[in-house]
């Protein structure tokens, strides 16, 4: 990737956006249950880089960068909806289609809402293995902790979620 | 637990994220969004948006006042924040506002190697005031490490942000004790955030280089034009009790994996010096444990320390000051941290 050391900040919001912003996206709209603010997450992320290109300046700094910073900006508008409504996490308003069927959607709701009810960091950790399929050395760089700290946050969190499934199922 | 078990959960985990996602199509107009606003911050300031916002409202006579702020003078008292705050000393308590006299702390304000200080602000409820982060520093000169994570990255602790965000730093330079930072464009917000956003550059750049006293900002070469305040001369850092939170909850940091007993360390000033705490678990309300120990009072600065034995968990701690009117949390700041 010799060719984009040469990109300039404008260069690489648009590099970076074709090949990432969507997956970013769905990345922050499963840490927030919520696409539109998500869009406005990873918009913020896109523009903060713009800012520190120069010191980026290095493609998959950048991709960890707005990852960082994506998973960052979702917890604090998560923090502050929890603020304004003191309220656990809302209920799916977009129901699974069922076109897969009626079971397998309530499948999906049910796991998803066990996962909304983890502490945020078994959270954050279980989307970004699960879902993300990043390495235990992104993953604590993405959340800003460290390797040993992800081992045990995906392994609680894994935990948790099984034993929510089970009491429910 | 089995690895057969968590495989399955896993499984199902993973298939559920999957097929959420792919429910989630962005609009189109993302890229249009975002290259509006990095074009935005590339016009000159009188073509700002914000700026227009600011000038409209001073002509409305809409304008807030803002807090009254010593920025003159060379207040050497308030390096003591800047120094390690195990080496806090005995400052003759005064509860006017002007910078005290005590000496320069004697410590190296220099946080331990490859780490840096960064300010960043937080609205305790009263006032938006600094808190500070310990983050490593990639290998510059450690001022030019910490404005660079001041201006582009987000704070470790959720609650906290800077109006820098996406600013970038054109130039660093020091001359004698004022230093020079250049910026590619000025905070557009209030008078009173646009005050503690111009300590937030001080505060920062004074806590990494113990020789600098004053710093002279800039924006593309030029003095910054604010509509609020005059910018042209160098500013110190105003007095703490002024801008810098009043309760800085230190340890267990946001995120730490501790183990128990649990040390709970900080620095700040209340009323009667009396700082409380308490433990929730992680995502409710249940109080599992709470305390109170001494800081500092009457605008002086002090640390505090407790210990509390917890059970394995997720937790948040809470520190603060209960008003002495009501018994109301005031200043509070929060971490969330897990026991092993």
């Amino acid at each position: 990737m010799t060719a984009t050391q040469v990109w300039g900040a404008d260069e690489a919001v648009t590099h970076l956006y074709a090949a990432h912003y969507r997956s970013l996206v769905r990345l922050a709209a499963l840490l927030l249950h919520d696409t539109g603010t998500a869009e406005e997450v990873v918009q913020d992320a896109f523009v903060a880089m713009h800012g520190g290109w120069r010191r980026l300046a290095d493609p998959d700094r950048a991709l960890a960068y707005l990852r960082a910073s994506v998973v960052n900006r979702s917890r604090s508008a998560l923090r502050h909806r929890a603020v304004e409504e003191r309220h656990p996490p809302r209920i799916a308003p977009d129901a699974a289609s069922a076109e897969h069927g009626a079971l397998l959607a309530l499948e999906h709701a049910e796991v998803m809402a066990a996962l909304r009810a983890l502490p945020t960091r078994q959270r954050e950790v279980l989307v970004l293995r699960y879902y993300a399929d990043l390495s235990e050395a992104d993953i604590a760089d993405a959340i800003g902790i460290s390797r040993g700290a992800v081992k045990s946050h995906a392994s609680r969190g894994l935990t948790a979620l099984r034993t929510t499934l089970e009491r429910t199922s | 637990m089995t690895h057969h078990e968590d495989d399955i959960t896993a499984a199902r985990l993973r298939a559920a994220m999957t097929a959420e996602a792919d429910m989630v199509h962005p609009t189109d107009d993302g890229l249009s969004n975002i290259q509006a606003r990095t074009e935005a911050g590339d016009r000159p300031w009188w073509r700002h948006p914000g700026v227009l916002a600011v000038a409209a409202a001073a002509v409305l006579g809409l304008a807030v006042g803002g807090l009254a702020f010593a920025l003159g003078g060379d207040d050497d008292g308030n390096d003591v924040v800047a120094s390690d705050p195990t080496t806090s000393q005995a400052t003759p308590s005064e509860s006017s506002p002007t910078p005290s006299e005590t000496p320069s702390a004697s410590e190296s304000p220099v946080p331990v190697e490859g780490d840096v200080y960064v300010y960043y602000v937080m609205d305790d409820g009263q006032s938006p005031r600094l808190y500070r982060e310990l983050r490593p520093n990639p290998g510059m000169d450690p001022v030019t490490a910490a404005l660079s994570t001041l201006l582009a990255e987000p704070a470790v602790d959720p609650d906290y942000s800077s109006p820098w965000q996406g600013t970038e730093l054109l130039e660093y330079s020091v001359d004698g004790d004022t230093a020079t930072v250049d910026l590619g464009r000025f905070v557009s917000v209030g008078a009173q955030a646009e005050q503690v956003a111009v300590q937030q550059v001080v505060y920062t750049v004074t806590a990494n280089d113990k020789s600098v006293k004053k710093v002279q900002l800039l924006v593309g070469g030029e003095a910054p034009q604010s509509g609020h305040s005059d910018w042209s001369e160098p500013v110190a850092r105003a007095p703490m009790v002024d801008v810098q939170g009043l309760i800085w909850l230190l340890g267990p940091t946001e995120g730490e994996i501790v183990s128990s007993p649990v040390e709970i360390t900080g620095y700040g000033t209340a009323f009667e010096a009396t700082v409380s705490w308490e433990v929730r678990r992680a995502g409710s309300d249940e109080v599992v444990a709470e305390g109170f120990t001494n800081g500092g009072s009457m605008g002086e600065f002090g640390e505090f320390a407790d210990t509390v034995e917890l059970e394995p968990g997720d937790y948040e701690i809470r520190a603060f000051e209960s008003s002495a009117e009501d018994g109301r949390p005031l200043h509070v700041d929060t971490k969330t941290f897990t026991v092993e």
